[in-house]
């Protein structure tokens, strides 16, 4: 399957070698697949959205989902 | 007929006299604040009993064709309290004070560093060390009297309870995730809206929270620290972020948007790209 990727911000740098944003992943895949297969820090990995909705680490993904990865940003300025 | 149904009854009659003229269709803060000396009624229901007249404060004249008459009297009479008054706070009272938000509570226990002087509106190099509530109460008057402005130099945990219960939105401009969730239990214990704004870089987020949402807390995932020490806080990106706080606060407050959707908003100005997540009640519960 084929989903697109976009990762904001300071995780942008580890989509670099993807500049379409499409990622070939084999069988069944989750969010946490796809994560460890970009080199993302996990821990860090905590604000997803799959096709708009906010999902987990375990969401299983399915060809041509749209997949958002947000770091967290707290400062108030 | 109760008191306070009887003052306001009162006022009106008092009120009446100086708005019997037809032709009268905009009023100055002068001819305001001479109503107001005369009548011992405070400039804010003077200018109420005017827009209920149909008479329109030349202030808010640039208003009207975005919230409308009766949405500028709901802000008028709307209570709402700013915590933190740096950089999201700072441009968020700039802006609601030119609105006509008619009663604005801000709290920060915090004095003006050097450190603020890239972004935070409030901060000169002649207010470096006063406390930011101080600077924000002179701002408040100096751009609209009628606003009655009350500071608290204290954190959001030593604000009394009443207050809470007095607001009708809370502006959310903290900066650091404890005390953020702690805000979002006290707003939905007060069944009060929350407006939440969070910067890094250019990189930001504005959240729409109804006070069943739970949405900080589902947002966060537990994680406890951001990005924004890597990444720093620059004014546009703080400014832009109070502007949509602002926004979304008067959209509901004036009434037009009644959705009630808890939404977060996050927007990347590096990339042009502003991404909205639905937050589902019941999400990872």
């Amino acid at each position: 399957m084929v989903v697109n990727v976009k990762l904001m911000s300071l995780f942008a740098k580890y989509l670099k070698d993807y500049p379409d944003g499409k990622i070939s992943l084999g069988g069944t895949a989750t969010v946490r697949t796809l994560a460890e297969s970009l080199d993302l820090p996990i821990k860090r990995v905590k604000i997803i959205t799959v096709n708009g909705k906010q999902e987990t680490l375990d969401k299983s993904l399915s060809d041509g989902d749209l997949v958002y990865i947000f770091p967290p940003a707290i400062g108030g300025g | 007929m109760s008191m306070e149904d009887k003052n306001a009854s009162d006022e009106s009659f008092r009120l009446e006299e100086f708005f019997v003229n037809p032709g009268l269709d905009v009023i100055s803060i002068k001819e305001v604040e001479d109503i107001s000396q005369k009548t011992g009624i405070p400039l804010r229901r003077v200018e109420c009993f005017a827009l209920g007249k149909g008479v329109i404060p030349i202030r808010y004249q640039r208003n009207i064709g975005t919230f409308g008459v009766d949405g500028q009297i709901k802000l008028l009479e709307s209570t709402v309290i700013v915590i933190g008054l740096g950089g999201l706070g700072g441009s968020i009272l700039e802006q609601i004070a030119r609105a006509g938000f008619g009663t604005i509570i801000g709290v920060d226990p915090d004095v003006f560093d050097q450190s603020n002087l890239n972004r935070q509106l409030l901060s000169t190099e002649q207010t470096i060390g006063q406390e930011k509530v101080a600077a924000a109460q002179r701002r408040v008057h100096e751009i609209n009297s009628a606003v009655c402005f009350t500071g608290h130099v204290c954190k959001l945990q030593d604000l009394p309870d009443d207050l809470w219960q007095a607001a009708d939105m809370v502006f959310d401009c903290l900066d650091n995730i404890p005390d953020r969730l702690i805000l979002a239990d006290k707003c939905a214990r007060a069944d009060c809206p929350l407006i939440h704004g969070a910067i890094a870089g250019w990189y930001a987020e504005v959240g729409v929270v109804w006070p069943d949402s739970k949405m900080l807390e589902t947002y966060y995932q537990g994680q406890t620290e951001g990005i924004e020490k890597e990444l720093g806080t620059p004014a546009s990106t703080a400014m832009m972020t109070a502007s949509i706080m602002a926004a979304k606060a008067g959209q509901i407050l004036a009434g037009g948007d009644l959705s009630k959707e808890s939404k977060m908003h996050v927007f990347n100005l590096l990339d042009n790209e502003w991404q909205i997540i639905t937050m589902e009640k019941d999400n990872h519960e």
